[in-house]
């Protein structure tokens, strides 16, 4: 058994190890710099705050990374009214937020975040936690508190969709199509 | 012809599988060129996604032209002083100024800890990769993950290790033959970030000629040890071969 300051200690010292993984996060879901930094900030307090509440210490990623996900949905809260919108279908991303975005010529990487926009709230989420940060799918629907099943099928989902944008329409200006289906 | 449902492709190509599963599609790809395309595919999307998000850090001083080249040297350099060397410089090599528990201190946490983008950095990522069955090269193998690992954890960096073990390699992870059972269990406790992964290829291999192969608890199985390491390299993960 742990005791309070030692779980204290280590979740001090954990946030401060993930804070950029927390951030990159909280980027990939909200696109929006100063946002996400005020998220993983929060998120960070939060967790430390609440370190008695940690029960698996090998958990401790995924239980942080909750946290941030309910500041995520909370900071939502206040500004959309969540029962007017299906999580799945709508992107709730404007486009024009992309910090870094460059007019002329769109790199493959800017292709890949507009698709990535273009997917429902939810759906980004689980796709964020799966491919970036590596998550199980267990870890996943702890993280966002739903079914293992509506992880896998908000994944698959998703996946369909970034298919649909990025590997069978012809990208303007670009030889994206050859480039991404050449095998590597 | 056998039909996979899509979930159970994602499930494969993100590593949730126990062990049957993977095998079954394995074999299931083996006979499909449709699923084996499936799999690239969403395999490829994975690589985007991780893309999008990698420059994250572009004002990062590392690119990951340099250290590819680097690492082909640490491949030449395999055993011994020289591969020592080469831990010894990623140990030390000079901390960014990122949010670690170092600089951390130095600025004050309890104040406003603004961490703007140029700041940030990504986590070290080493890859060690193993294919002799000789068990003093499994140890050595060892001792050098743990030198790592617990440098890093000293310093506060954040790291991710993935040990990927192919051909005679496996037998590090093969139950009742390998030594060093116990010293991969403690290392699995001890670190959060350290991920054994044996070689779906050889693993397929093992099991068709009819050998009975049982892993270790704490080893998951890849695809196949090439495709990962090719993978990690394309990433930017330094590239340890012992």
């Amino acid at each position: 058994m742990f005791s309070r300051l030692v779980k204290r200690k280590r979740v001090n010292q954990r946030v401060i190890a993930i804070r950029d993984r927390m951030f990159r996060t909280a980027f990939a879901w909200c696109h929006d710099h100063m946002l996400a930094q005020d998220l993983a900030q929060e998120a960070a307090l939060k967790a430390i705050e609440n370190a008695a509440q940690l029960n698996d210490l090998k958990a401790i990623d995924a239980w942080i990374f909750t946290i941030l996900s309910n500041c995520h949905r909370a900071h939502l809260r206040k500004v959309i009214h969540m029962d007017e919108l299906d999580p799945d279908e709508v992107g709730s991303i404007e486009p024009n937020l992309l910090p870094d975005q460059v007019s002329e010529t769109r790199g493959l990487i800017e292709q890949v975040k507009m698709a990535l926009e273009g997917l429902g709230e939810e759906q980004r989420k689980v796709i964020t936690l799966v491919d970036l940060e590596e998550f199980s799918y267990a870890e996943v629907a702890l993280i966002l508190e739903i079914p293992i099943g509506t992880v896998m099928s908000r994944l698959n989902r998703a996946r369909r969709q970034l298919k649909q944008r990025l590997l069978v329409r012809p990208i303007p200006g670009t030889t994206s199509i050859a480039y991404l289906k050449r095998k590597s | 012809m056998k039909s996979i449902p899509n979930q159970q492709l994602d499930a494969f190509v993100d590593g949730q599988l126990d062990q049957n599963d993977r095998i079954e599609i394995l074999d299931a790809m083996g006979g499909s060129g449709e699923i084996r395309n499936q799999v690239a595919e969403t395999r490829r999307l994975k690589d985007l996604v991780r893309l999008a998000y990698q420059d994250q850090r572009a004002q990062s001083k590392r690119s990951s032209q340099p250290q590819t080249k680097y690492t082909s040297h640490a491949v030449a350099a395999v055993l011994g002083a020289l591969s020592m060397l080469f831990l010894i410089q990623l140990i030390n090599s000079p901390a960014e100024f990122g949010p670690t528990l170092k600089n951390m201190e130095m600025a004050g946490m309890e104040g406003d800890t603004e961490f703007t983008p140029a700041q940030l950095r990504m986590p070290e990522q080493v890859l060690f990769h193993l294919s002799s069955g000789d068990q003093q090269v499994g140890r050595e193998l060892l001792d050098q993950v743990e030198l790592v690992a617990s440098e890093y954890e000293k310093t506060g960096r954040d790291l991710r290790i993935i040990v990927v073990t192919n051909n005679e390699g496996l037998r590090l992870y093969q139950a009742g033959y390998s030594d060093h059972a116990d010293r991969i269990h403690e290392l699995y406790a001890r670190y959060d970030n350290i991920v054994f992964a044996a070689c779906g290829t050889t693993l397929g291999k093992r099991i068709m000629a009819g050998e009975k192969v049982e892993l270790l608890p704490e080893v998951i199985v890849v695809d196949s040890g090439v495709a990962e390491i090719t993978r990690r390299q394309q990433q930017g993960w330094k590239y340890i071969r012992i």
